[in-house]
């Protein structure tokens, strides 16, 4: 009996019968957010020295560091989440939290920053 | 003799997940010729060269293609890595193994998902992916991203996976694999499918070698060539064979995949318990000078880079030809003299690529 | 590493005799690349049992020529366009000549005038 493919088929359609779906109800159940991803790029503000590391790391040229403004910033849309510039970093002040940058309809999204001057 | 007519196939089309264009010369029901071109998704990446260090061009090469990630970045990486004559740890030779194993399995998936589809079987491309859908979350905590893996870097790896969670990889894969198993019996056995494929897209043994197929295509016509077969990274350490088929049809190349999915599987189980411990990386200082042809094997087939450093930050040339483009010669010879409505099977059965082939 | 690879130097006139002699040795065509520096160099690869051989050309920069190699390896048409889209080399008595129009691109030879990736990709 077992030869038959129809069978072997009917195996796979009578267990996805009573497991149940495999899908989410998106929008209603909230997706589960695994910890190591790369997501977001995220600043610590206070820690950052300007040193502009980061951008020049930056494969998308995304970051823009404006020393004499004292402000970073970053691209949203430029940025691919490579994870270049948490590691050039030397303050460790950057970190990639695993949550997803939210959607945008304009091309582009610039998040700016401003470091507040260090205390001596 | 019956008038001709030129069909336009693509750029859209149910069958092609990305845009090439075919002209198709019909005669009847026949395709008597068939005119491939190209340039729709053309990015020119190979010219940033000369504005990314070649760090950076390590993330440029992963993103030409989001199914072939971790490979791109893989050869571009063991390229500099013997132009500069790098050592790279064995952990981490180890470790790429794993990973682009895991890619070949999802690409796979993802093809027999199409080819399910192509074949009017729904449920069985849901299937598949389902499947696909339990490794790429495997992947994704392992290295951070679904499909880009971004784990490669000139020297080693960027994320290591701890030896206490290997344990548990290792069980959620062997799920994996049991659930497959199910379904690979459909591709094996199912009546309709062995009909859809069978005697389609013909490509004798000669002409697969002759006109340079690569991959899954020169395979399922009985030519055994696997690039993994020249031992880079950790293939030398472990066990496998070429795998072929000889009924040089879509049906073998299906045959192929579906059963080079199991063959990773093993080349994972093995790596993972002869995973050596130790660093992942080691640090680079210097810039590379000299030129090698770096020659992986894809999911797709063979890929060559071609990689030339001049002694400064940025590469002079770099160059990438990919599995699909060397397959575009071998399709156009398999779409000649075939019927019309079984072109869309065949261009599916190269498992097309088109945003790598363009770059 | 048992990765060997071979790189032969040959003069222009010499190619077709070579790739021909290569064809009957049982050698498969992997690849045909172009890279520019002050020359033009193009690299016939060949593979036979894992063992990568390369023929390699110099070409000048102005009005750039050479044989087709389609009459041998029939599959080459597909790297001989991309050669003439993208770098403007004039490939001669090709089988399958798109003339052009192989890329589907605004330029034409991008790759020989590489200052043209200064535009573009913004809005």
């Amino acid at each position: 009996m077992f030869k038959l493919p129809v069978v072997k088929m009917l195996f796979v359609v009578l267990k996805s019968l009573f497991t149940g779906s495999a899908c989410k109800m998106y929008p209603v159940c909230k997706q589960e957010v695994i910890k190591e991803s790369r997501g977001f790029l995220n600043i610590e503000p206070s820690l950052c020295i300007l040193c502009s590391l980061c951008s020049k790391k930056c494969p998308a040229d995304a970051l823009v560091v404006n020393r004499e403004d004292r402000t970073w910033e970053v691209d949203r849309m430029k940025c691919i989440t490579c994870g270049a510039c948490v590691e050039a970093c030397p303050k460790k002040c950057l970190i990639l939290l695993p949550e997803r940058a939210g959607s945008s309809i304009r091309k582009q999204k610039t998040d700016q920053f401003n470091i507040p001057i260090e205390k001596p | 003799m019956a008038s001709r007519t030129i069909i336009p196939f693509g750029p859209q089309h149910p069958v092609l997940p990305e845009p090439i264009h075919l002209d198709l010369v019909i005669e009847d029901e026949k395709v008597i010729e068939a005119v491939p071109s190209f340039g729709f998704v053309h990015r020119g990446l190979e010219l940033l060269v000369g504005k990314k260090d070649f760090h950076q061009m390590v993330y440029i090469a992963e993103r030409i293609c989001g199914i072939c990630s971790m490979i791109h970045g893989m050869g571009i990486c063991y390229g500099i890595e013997h132009i500069m004559k790098i050592d790279v740890p064995e952990r981490a030779k180890y470790l790429r193994v794993i990973w682009s194993e895991m890619s070949r399995i999802h690409s796979h998936l993802l093809w027999l998902g199409l080819a399910a589809d192509a074949a009017g079987y729904e449920s069985l491309f849901m299937h598949c992916w389902r499947i696909r859908e339990k490794l790429l979350e495997i992947i994704e905590a392992t290295t951070g991203g679904r499909v880009i893996f971004g784990v490669c870097k000139v020297g080693g790896t960027r994320r290591d996976i701890a030896n206490s969670d290997i344990h548990g990889i290792l069980i959620t894969l062997k799920d994996i694999e049991k659930d497959y198993q199910n379904i690979s019996k459909v591709f094996r056995d199912d009546y309709t499918i062995n009909h859809r494929f069978s005697n389609v897209g013909f490509l004798s043994k000669k002409d697969a070698f002759e006109l340079g197929a690569v991959g899954p295509t020169l395979r399922a016509s009985g030519v055994s060539v696997d690039m993994r077969k020249t031992g880079y990274s950790a293939y030398r350490h472990l066990e496998f064979e070429a795998l072929t088929e000889n009924s040089e049809d879509c049906y073998g190349r299906c045959m192929v995949r579906v059963r080079e999915i199991f063959q990773s599987f093993n080349l994972i189980y093995q790596a993972a318990e002869k995973l050596p411990n130790g660093p992942v990386d080691i640090k680079v200082t210097g810039n590379p000078e000299g030129e090698y042809f770096t020659r992986l094997e894809q999911p797709r087939g063979e890929v060559v880079y071609y990689i030339k450093g001049n002694g400064t930050q940025n590469l002079e040339r770099f160059r990438a030809r990919t599995p699909t483009f060397a397959n575009i010669g071998p399709l156009v010879r398999m779409l000649s003299g075939c019927d019309l409505a079984d072109v869309p099977v065949i261009v599916l059965s190269i498992d097309p690529c088109i945003s790598c082939a363009e770059r | 590493m048992n990765m060997n690879q071979e790189i032969k130097e040959l003069k222009e006139n010499e190619l077709i005799s070579n790739v021909s002699r290569l064809f009957k040795e049982g050698y498969r065509l992997v690849q045909i690349s172009c890279s520019k520096s002050d020359k033009l160099q193009l690299d016939y690869s060949f593979d036979k049992e894992y063992f990568l051989l390369n023929l390699r050309l110099f070409l000048s920069l102005e009005n750039p020529e050479v044989q087709s190699i389609t009459d041998i390896y029939w599959s080459a048409f597909t790297y001989e366009n991309e050669l003439h889209d993208l770098f403007g080399i004039h490939v001669r008595e090709i089988n399958v000549d798109f003339k052009g129009n192989f890329y589907r691109i605004q330029e034409d030879a991008p790759f020989l005038n590489s200052d043209s990736i200064q535009h573009g990709g913004k809005e």
